[in-house]
């Protein structure tokens, strides 16, 4: 149907979009394909990973493998693309958590982006919705307490976490300059939280006690997983171009989250925290490296106000209830009746 | 229904499932419904319920064996809903609610020993402080528990006069900009009770604190919760934006580390950020005078060099302080006084004149000299300085 559209030229948009999701196994691409199985505004839509989902089925999902990195994946991505007859591309393949094999997370994040923002400018997509993250503000004593979306990207990050994800902002920011008459949308996450989320936050803080940082206590934002899920929906279904920061309402400080969640925080001097983390991690033993502690010290809240005014976002649970939702869900899981 | 039969066929080995994990949470969530003597206190309580249990089962009610029963009265209510005696489900069901708000609480807090001394010190705490902070991370209850202690220091220990407070204005944005003074920053505290006590709609004031400060161990937190926010051009515009009163020291760290030889020499105002921000949001200035502040530490000499690998500006030598140890960083008991000069508006200028540094250096040495000339006129009628 498309195809003859396209041979006849017509500038109108198709009236069903044809959503193709890249990379369904992060925690975004995981809601995004949930909630397409879902709605009714869509008959079918595409997903692109190296795995197809394995926790449910389907029904309206076709599944593509592919790898992103290996050579000539753009040229391949773009006939694809072409193929479906693409409309929107949600791009939400960027790693959940750190890892150790930071080459390939690497690969994945970066050339991976890189061949995905040259497959949507050859495909000539109508929209390019990118999955990003508030970390990439990157977390310093000279942030203000509440990040705009015109902040400045963290120059120098140490963690090859944050700074794969700068690059793979960069990367989609030419795709703006490029090729203005993509809509591209940036959604920067905060902090994800929620019973499906894993992500290197909820991993620490499903544990009982939780090491903290000595004398400092930062406020931390969080969105739940549901809201999440609506500000996806949102830029999906609906048009807006520019970056948004997605975040829950108001702050919570690190220790009365914890203490919310009934967990002990473990507090531990900076100058050894950081050493002893990256050991530990390189061990396997931690769930962040040494490297990403700078992000449980100091502020990276960002500021929700353009996605309020623009896209109409407004979270349901604040940051604070959303964690308790997170902790509460977590508790239940540990016991086997209520599963 | 199928839920229903699923729960059935797991009663098989009900009583292995009965005895709940223990080290999944550290702590036994069913232990106060399996104690013999609760249970007895509910057979009295709930009679119609108790003789219910007994029927279906002689131990003592779980979640688990209640939901059981429930499974099994649903069946045969389902089986023959018009002959099925109601009030058996509905006891049942008050029963299982019952249990279940119980292992809600449980799962809401961590207490499972009731006299441990982590509830006394959870318990303490939440004297202390709420569980919530506002956007800022500003928590009210932490403020009002240590307040007290500010009005000592407002009421009996500085003795602070409040002059002029009705120059404030009682709502709106407003910048109080005031001189800074006495190695650390009672100043503020006091600018902030004096509103709070003073000012007929006890307004809040948020203080902008230096980077050091705000991102010094414990200090930082401190300061975050009683209404320090960091002090940033994008954050101060925020905050007015919001309609705060928000109260800055442009003299910074030069002002509390200026040596005694120099009192109340006010010192250079930044780079004109205060008036650049006024002109920016539109905000009248309150220009605020501290007097007395510079005699609680009399600075003798400052070491920069001893201080820089402990993440400071400077420490301080007062004639008591490194030598008393803790002891000498008890401040003196001065007289103070502070006054509230009358607003300077902001919004005769235009947008355009924000880039004009000229203007805004003129400005700001204005402002300068005002709260010069304001604490020069108070030291001129003040005779001494403990006692005003």
């Amino acid at each position: 149907m498309s195809e003859t559209r396209e041979s006849q030229n017509q500038p109108v948009p198709p009236k069903k979009d044809r959503i193709v999701v890249i990379g369904i196994n992060t925690i975004l691409g995981e809601l995004m394909i949930g909630h397409l199985e879902e709605s009714s505004k869509i008959d079918e839509f595409w997903a692109i990973d190296l795995h197809a989902p394995k926790r449910r089925k389907f029904q309206k999902m076709h599944f593509l493998k592919m790898d992103l990195i290996e050579p000539a994946a753009d040229a391949k991505l773009a006939e694809k693309l072409k193929e479906i007859g693409a409309t929107i591309v949600v791009h939400s393949a960027l790693k959940n958590n750190p890892t150790l094999n930071w080459v390939y997370a690497h690969e994945l994040e970066v050339i991976g982006t890189l061949n995905i923002v040259s497959a949507c400018k050859a495909a000539n997509v109508r929209k390019v919705v990118f999955c990003s993250t508030t970390a990439v503000y990157g977390a310093s004593p000279k942030n203000p307490n509440y990040i705009s979306e015109a902040h400045p990207l963290d120059r120098h990050p140490h963690a090859h976490f944050v700074r794969d994800k700068v690059e793979a902002e960069k990367q989609v920011a030419t795709l703006h300059e490029d090729a203005p008459q993509i809509l591209l949308t940036i959604l920067r996450f905060c902090l994800i939280v929620g019973p499906q989320s894993k992500n290197y936050f909820t991993e620490l803080f499903r544990r009982r006690v939780v090491p903290t940082l000595l004398g400092y206590d930062p406020l931390m934002q969080f969105i739940h997983e549901s809201d999440a899920e609506a500000a996806l929906e949102k830029a999906v279904f609906e048009d807006y171009r520019g970056t948004f920061n997605i975040v829950g309402k108001g702050v919570i400080p690190l220790s009365y989250a914890l203490r919310e969640a009934s967990k002990w925080g473990f507090p531990v001097a900076p100058f050894i925290a950081y050493p002893l983390m990256q050991i530990l991690w390189n061990l396997q033993l931690a769930a962040v490296p040494g490297k990403l502690l700078d992000y449980f010290r100091f502020l990276w809240v960002a500021d929700g106000e353009k996605a309020k005014e623009v896209m109409n976002f407004v979270p349901k649970l604040t940051s604070k209830d959303a964690f308790v939702e997170f902790a509460k869900v977590n508790r239940l899981q540990e016991y086997q009746w209520a599963q | 229904m199928g839920t229903v039969k699923t729960t059935k066929t797991t009663n098989g080995h009900g009583p292995h499932l009965v005895t709940p994990k223990k080290a999944a949470l550290g702590s036994d969530p069913f232990s106060r419904a399996t104690r013999p003597t609760q249970s007895g206190d509910q057979k009295e309580r709930h009679p119609k319920a108790a003789s219910s249990i007994n029927e279906a089962s002689s131990s003592s009610p779980t979640p688990k064996r209640l939901l059981d029963q429930l499974a099994a009265e649903l069946d045969s209510f389902y089986s023959d809903p018009s002959a099925y005696d109601r009030k058996k489900l509905e006891s049942l069901t008050k029963e299982f609610l019952n249990e279940m708000k119980k292992v809600v609480h449980k799962l809401g807090s961590l207490d499972d020993h009731p006299k441990s001394i982590w509830k006394f010190i959870q318990k303490a705490r939440s004297l202390l402080q709420s569980n919530e902070v506002d956007e800022y991370g500003c928590d009210r209850s932490f403020e009002m528990a240590i307040k007290p202690f500010f009005d000592f220091l407002f009421q009996k220990y500085w003795r602070v006069s409040v002059q002029g407070v009705e120059n404030v204005p009682a709502n709106g944005r407003t910048l109080l900009v005031s001189n800074h003074s006495g190695v650390l920053p009672y100043d503020a505290a006091m600018i902030k009770v004096a509103i709070y006590n003073e000012h007929p709609r006890r307004r809040e004031v948020r203080f902008l604190v230096d980077d050091f400060v705000f991102h010094f161990p414990f200090l930082g937190i401190f300061m975050n919760r009683i209404g320090g926010v960091r002090a940033c051009p994008e954050n101060a515009e925020r905050l007015l934006n919001q309609d705060e009163l928000v109260s800055v020291f442009p003299e910074g760290i030069k002002g509390i580390s200026k040596p005694f030889s120099e009192r109340y020499r006010l010192q250079r105002f930044g780079r004109g950020g205060v008036v650049r921000l006024a002109l920016k949001t539109k905000s009248p200035i309150t220009p605020v005078a501290v007097v007395g502040a510079e005699e609680i530490h009399p600075l003798i000499y400052k070491s920069s060099i001893l201080a820089r690998p402990l993440g400071l500006p400077f420490i301080p030598v007062t004639p008591f302080f490194p030598w008393l140890g803790p002891l000498g960083m008890i401040p003196l008991p001065t007289k103070w006084t502070v006054v509230f000069g009358k607003p300077i508006p902001f919004d005769q200028y235009s947008s355009k004149d924000i880039n004009d540094g000229i203007l805004i250096n003129r400005e700001t040495e204005r402002l300068r000299e005002m709260i010069q000339e304001m604490v020069f006129g108070i030291l001129k009628n003040r005779r001494s300085v403990f006692f005003g």
